[in-house]
């Protein structure tokens, strides 16, 4: 690794070293042709409400590495990882927010908050996937366990496959999520319970912006464009209202949403077409 | 002394028709195939002829292990000219099964099967058969087949499956669940009023679940087509057979076209053709010359629609455009095969015996092979720009061309295996080529 820009997170390196040079990759320019490849308008709702898609492209604008957005139904497929969003970039197929930054990492490309020293990388790290898992189940769970939200969800499979492809493939699924809540621990509890724990977590998301515009230190880091994603997400779909409205007290997290709003207007309304 | 017979001049009529051995096979369906016509015997060479033609008709019927036919002086009469006829049969069992080993296209096979023949009295029969490839296909089928009009030349049948399929030459694995049904018929043809044709006519509806998946290391163009779709499509494919071996023939033509159209439901939308000729003959006794040819061509029902490579056409491998590897003739990205919209291929060979065993008739299934083939494979937009152009240039130029000498071994009467020495004489940068010895075994070559 001596002479290469060190990733953010260096346990995405053994899957990519396995198929690719890490000096070809660091070497090779950023290409003109980049294609951010995002579940498609419908299938966004089930993608944790494409909070990782928002996230990835406002990290690559923020970083002004050209990328055209190009919505696909098979997004999760082609990813190496198994979902997306999908970064391609010359002959390079990267899936997911966190793998995407630290390739952008390894080509020399990152926020001024990565030029912290390595306790800070492993802070932002930490609260990555603090934000991760606490926004990603009790959204997955609202989204799976919920039967008012299941017809949304199946008109989405309705909308992209045929029958009886749509039925198939709403099932697995669903099975699919069932099992990994099931495994979290996370199906059999009671609503309000998951709502608690998010609650909980938004609690020390809150204090940590005590009188501060980010998480970690003066500058945004990848942390602070994933937490907004996900506010994001809250936002924009009425069905997490009732999520939305836990976090009505914590001013902080309010703050931090109206100001990242603020400064991510243009990169949202030009890249996503998000108001 | 010797005295001949002629059972021409032997009067002889059938008094009665007994059947032995029947448990589970339909009476009604029997009798319709025994028919009456042996009541009708008049001399006693009709008689056997008839019986002959009652057991050849009873054993195809797939319903018996055995037919024997006893053809007894009627003891119950007076006159000698009345015969009974005594039909003893043995039924298949009730449920069989077995494991057998078998070679594709470049790939061995071991099967395991169960099935349960004559499963409702009349000819219908229920098979499950799990097949593993070298290759690692994998392949689960059940199927229900049931002669039409009690006719067991005319078949329906119905397929359940489960497949998975690794295109090791794309970069990509297949797994396909989905249900054919298949409509079988035979047709004759008299050509002239002096060559009588014998085909198939097959209707195949098939509508399968396809999900691909591509490898890590995949081109991009393959992997932006990983993902599920659902193909819903009708075939018919028109097959006239007249080899004397499917594998090394001597003599006799091999015509098969068919056409498909998928769109019938699901998100797959194309018409397809595809056809592949043989003629052999066998001349000054010993060299026997073949030419084959084959031809293909796909296109979208909408014009702007993609092709999935899991449809398109490939070219080149040991027992097709030889010289080239498998699916090596052709777009490339990445060492990955991208298929294309049209193809065609012919072959001209000459089989011969080995030196100096040419008349050792039990080395047939043995023979020398020397061949050249010569092929294309384009996109649409190529050939219609050839057309507009006017200027058959860009498709001579596109043309591949390899000879080459070797051995080949029929199996059976199934596949053959080839050991051929290539040149490839005419091929394009971006090809895959193979320039010595190549080795291949297989159902299907040109």
């Amino acid at each position: 690794m001596a002479g290469l820009s060190e990733p953010y997170n260096e346990s995405f390196l053994p899957l990519i070293q396995k198929y690719y040079s890490l000096e070809a990759i660091a070497r090779e320019p950023w290409h003109s042709d980049t294609i951010l490849f995002l579940p498609s308008k419908n299938q966004m709702f089930i993608e944790n409400g494409g909070a990782e898609s928002i996230a990835t492209s406002i990290y690559l604008s923020l970083l002004n590495l050209n990328h055209e957005i190009r919505y696909v139904k098979n997004v999760n497929e082609m990813s190496p990882s198994g979902k997306g969003p999908l970064l391609k970039c010359g002959k390079y197929s990267i899936g997911e927010f966190e793998p995407i930054v630290n390739f952008c990492n390894l080509k020399g490309y990152r926020l001024l908050a990565n030029y912290l020293d390595n306790s800070k990388k492993t802070e932002i790290k930490s609260y990555i996937l603090l934000i991760q898992k606490a926004f990603s189940e009790t959204i997955e769970y609202l989204l799976w366990k919920n039967n008012s939200v299941q017809k949304v969800i199946k008109e989405s499979f309705n909308q992209n496959y045929s029958w009886p492809l749509n039925h198939i493939l709403y099932l697995n699924e669903f099975y699919f999520n069932r099992n990994k809540l099931v495994s979290n621990k996370i199906w059999n509890l009671e609503k309000l319970e998951v709502l608690e724990k998010f609650r909980e977590t938004n609690d020390c998301l809150n204090k940590k912006l005590e009188g501060s515009l980010y998480l970690i230190g003066n500058n945004m880091t990848e942390a602070d464009i994933l937490l907004f994603s996900y506010l994001k997400v809250l936002h924009l779909y009425s069905d997490f209202d009732e999520t939305l409205n836990l976090l009505h007290d914590f001013r902080n997290i309010n703050d931090f949403y109206a100001n990242m709003s603020r400064k991510l207007q243009n990169i949202l309304m030009e890249k996503l077409e998000l108001n | 002394m010797s005295t001949t017979i002629n059972f021409k001049r032997v009067k002889s009529y059938v008094k009665s028709i007994d059947i032995t051995g029947i448990e589970r096979t339909d009476d009604d369906y029997l009798k319709k195939h025994i028919g009456t016509e042996l009541f009708k015997s008049t001399n006693f060479e009709e008689l056997l002829e008839k019986s002959a033609d009652i057991r050849s008709r009873l054993l195809k019927l797939g319903c018996f292990k055995t037919v024997d036919i006893i053809v007894d002086a009627d003891q119950s009469e007076k006159s000698i000219k009345s015969y009974k006829v005594l039909i003893e049969v043995e039924e298949q069992g009730a449920i069989g099964g077995g494991i057998h080993t078998s070679i594709g296209n470049n790939e061995g096979s071991v099967s395991s099967s169960l099935h349960m023949p004559n499963i409702f009295g009349k000819g219908e029969r229920l098979s499950a058969e799990y097949t593993y490839g070298t290759r690692n296909h994998t392949d689960y089928r059940m199927t229900y087949t049931t002669p039409i009009d009690q006719n067991p030349d005319k078949h329906f049948s119905v397929s359940g499956f489960r497949s998975s399929n690794d295109l090791s030459w794309s970069k990509y694995k297949q797994n396909d669940s989905g249900v054919t049904v298949d409509i079988m018929t035979p047709f004759e043809i008299l050509f002239k009023n002096k060559y009588e044709i014998k085909g198939t006519h097959i209707v195949t509806f098939e509508g399968t679940w396809r999900h691909l998946l591509s490898y890590m290391d995949s081109a991009f163009e393959v992997r932006e087509q990983n993902g599920h779709s659902l193909k819903s499509s009708i075939k018919y494919t028109n097959l006239i057979d007249r080899r004397d071996h499917l594998a090394l023939p001597t003599k006799g033509g091999f015509l098969k076209t068919s056409a498909e159209i998928a769109g019938l439901g699901g998100d797959v939308k194309f018409f397809r053709y595809n056809s592949d000729y043989q003629y052999t003959k066998t001349i000054l006794k010993y060299f026997t010359t073949q030419l084959t040819f084959s031809n293909g061509f796909i296109t979208p029902l909408k014009s702007g629609e993609k092709i999935s490579i899991i449809d398109k056409f490939f070219l080149g491998g040991p027992l097709s455009l030889r010289g080239f590897t498998n699916r090596g003739a052709g777009p490339q990205s990445e060492e990955c095969s991208l298929g294309n919209d049209a193809y065609w291929i012919a072959g001209a060979h000459l089989y011969t015996p080995l030196p100096f065993l040419h008349k050792n008739t039990k080395l047939n299934w043995l023979k020398t092979h020397s061949f050249v083939n010569i092929g294309n494979i384009l996109s649409l937009n190529q050939i219609k720009q050839v057309i507009n152009d006017q200027n058959v240039n860009n498709l001579i130029n596109n043309t591949r061309l390899s000879v080459g000498t070797g051995l080949v071994i029929g199996f059976g009467n199934i596949a053959r295996l080839e050991l051929n020495y290539v040149w490839p004489l005419w091929k394009l940068n971006s090809d895959k080529v193979l320039n010595g010895m190549q080795f291949g075994v297989g159902i299907n070559f040109n």
